[in-house]
């Protein structure tokens, strides 16, 4: 049996011919060597079509969207542009090494709370980031279980932008590595006012900050470089009696 | 007489052609009909709705019979107009007397129309709660969860009220509950709020709710409401109610049972109590009971 540590979470890996088992713990308090196998471990097991010797343990991004709270209630004045910092925990991709379309199990090495985004009627069960965007980022907040993602946002509007959270497409991004530290590819919001669409473009490259830093996994779904989408929370919706 | 006995020959033999042909239209066209049907209603099942997949079904077998019927008649040499006409006399004498019958046709174009629901969602007719089986041409048919079927006919549907409980994506999970008035009510309510945050289907957005509700007969009544996805409705019912009680016990938050005061007259004066054995001997004691 072979244990990896990944952050908080602790993977068992079993192999019995062409089977592989995958059991899991999180132990948040701990730090460096993985965990015992606990007493109760709920195995998965999954029959390959063939014998694998060498399994791949790789980040992802979450499969659904994260909204991420600002560290404060921001306003952007009109034609204002900043850049913040988010760190996402990556789910672990388990696949056999010669064959990265087999995937035995991804295991969010974090359980991150669900949150919906949208109205009470519409909208989309994402992920909720307890930790806040920051504006600087340093060496000390990188985590190897943890992706940075850089997001620039623009206000193009007349009017002042006004948001406490924002939802990043994750399934759409791409994760580097660099220096034991997971990047994902930089996103610009460009907020063009209340009755248009807001841009969210991924640009598909290693951001300015992680220079050199090699590609580990490509986004779940494909990158449509150019987005109009629904991406700032606008406090209203659930400020309405919603109950 | 050669001729004669000929030409019926010729007759019998074209009307077993007739026969044949109409034989074969049957038992070919019908099956394929089906298979067709079925085919349809799951390739649209699996690429729209289950909604679409049984109505596309319907249209599709409906169409085909129709169809199917006008070819047989044609092939047995009957003419579809005078047929056409007498069916609009016949129609109207079925009409009052299956009033019933067609008043539920139509109701289930409207209910099919209106989209209240759709195959597959959750739905409480008077106190029924099953899932949606299928939407017929008479009557809605209805899978409980305890697994009993329940048939309403179209029409109920259209003029009662009923609950679509899937509707919209997110649900929420209402928790009465009851504190002794000797608890403080902000750790009460932050030991709520703590619970649900621990519930990773708990929703962040919209945020739990906590509502004081009644200062009751024996308790302070609170509502607590927190939202999840609707497939994890119950998960998050259980969840909270378990670790609301859980966390009380291990927080010493009374969950009070109801109290009655007794009072013989006055408030401020004990009760007398006399218990008597079976001996019939006399104790007295004088006990307050709460």
């Amino acid at each position: 049996m072979h244990r990896h540590r990944i952050g908080p979470l602790t993977i068992f890996l079993r192999k019995l011919l062409n089977e592989i088992w995958v059991a899991s713990s999180r132990d948040e308090k701990r730090k460096g060597e993985p965990d015992n196998l606990p007493d109760k471990p709920e195995w998965v097991r999954m029959a390959l079509p063939g014998e694998f010797r060498v399994i791949r343990l790789a980040p992802v991004l979450p499969d659904r969207p994260v909204v991420i709270d600002t560290e404060h209630a921001y306003r952007f004045m009109s034609q204002t542009r900043t850049k913040v910092y988010s760190r996402i925990p990556a789910f672990v991709r388990i696949t056999p090494a010669s064959r990265e379309d087999l995937i035995i199990a991804e295991i969010p090495s974090v359980v991150l709370s669900e949150t919906w985004f949208g109205i009470f009627t519409e909208g989309e069960l994402s992920y909720s980031l307890s930790s806040t965007a920051r504006r600087i980022l340093t060496d000390d907040l990188l985590e190897p279980y943890l992706v940075v993602c850089p997001m620039e946002i623009r206000n193009n509007s007349s009017d002042e932008l006004k948001f406490e959270k924002v939802c990043l497409r994750a399934d759409r991004l791409s994760i580097y590595a660099k220096d034991n530290a997971l990047w994902a590819d930089e996103t610009v919001i460009t907020y063009n006012g209340m009755d248009s669409e807001t841009h969210m473009e991924m640009k598909g490259v290693v951001p300015g900050e992680a220079a050199g830093a090699s590609l580990v996994s490509r986004p779940r779904s494909p990158v449509k470089r150019s987005m109009g989408l629904k991406t700032f929370k606008l406090l209203r919706d659930f400020h309405i009696p919603g109950f | 007489m050669d001729f004669f006995s000929t030409l019926q020959e010729g007759q019998v033999s074209e009307e077993l052609l007739q026969l044949v042909r109409v034989l074969i239209v049957i038992v070919i066209g019908l099956p394929l009909l089906v298979i067709l049907r079925r085919t349809l209603s799951r390739y649209v099942a699996k690429h729209y709705s289950p909604h679409y997949g049984m109505l596309s079904g319907k249209i599709f077998f409906y169409i085909g019979v129709t169809i199917l019927v006008v070819t047989v008649f044609h092939e047995l040499g009957f003419s579809l107009t005078p047929l056409l006409g007498a069916a609009g006399i016949l129609g109207i004498a079925i009409g009052f007397a299956s009033q019933t019958t067609i008043s539920n046709v139509i109701s289930g174009f409207f209910l099919i129309a209106e989209k209240s629901f759709v195959v597959g969602d959750v739905i409480n007719v008077q106190g029924n709660v099953g899932v949606v089986y299928s939407i017929d041409t008479l009557s809605v048919k209805i899978r409980m969860f305890d697994n009993r079927f329940l048939r309403v006919p179209n029409e109920t549907m259209i003029k009662s009220e009923f609950i679509n409980i899937t509707r919209f994506p997110i649900r929420r999970v209402d928790c009465n509950i009851s504190v002794a008035y000797k608890e403080d009510l902000k750790r009460v309510s932050e030991v709520l709020f703590d619970v649900a945050e621990k519930l990773p289907y708990s929703l962040q957005e919209p945020p739990p709710l906590l509502i004081f509700d009644k200062f009751g007969s024996s308790s302070i009544d609170i509502l607590f409401v927190a939202w999840t996805a609707k497939e994890n409705f119950l998960k998050l019912r259980n969840g909270l109610n378990m670790g609301i009680k859980e966390r009380f016990d291990k927080e010493g938050i009374e969950i009070p049972f109801p109290h009655v005061s007794v009072y013989a007259g006055s408030a401020s004066n004990p009760l007398p109590v006399d218990l008597l054995s079976s001996e019939k001997k006399v104790f007295s004691a004088s006990k307050n009971i709460e």
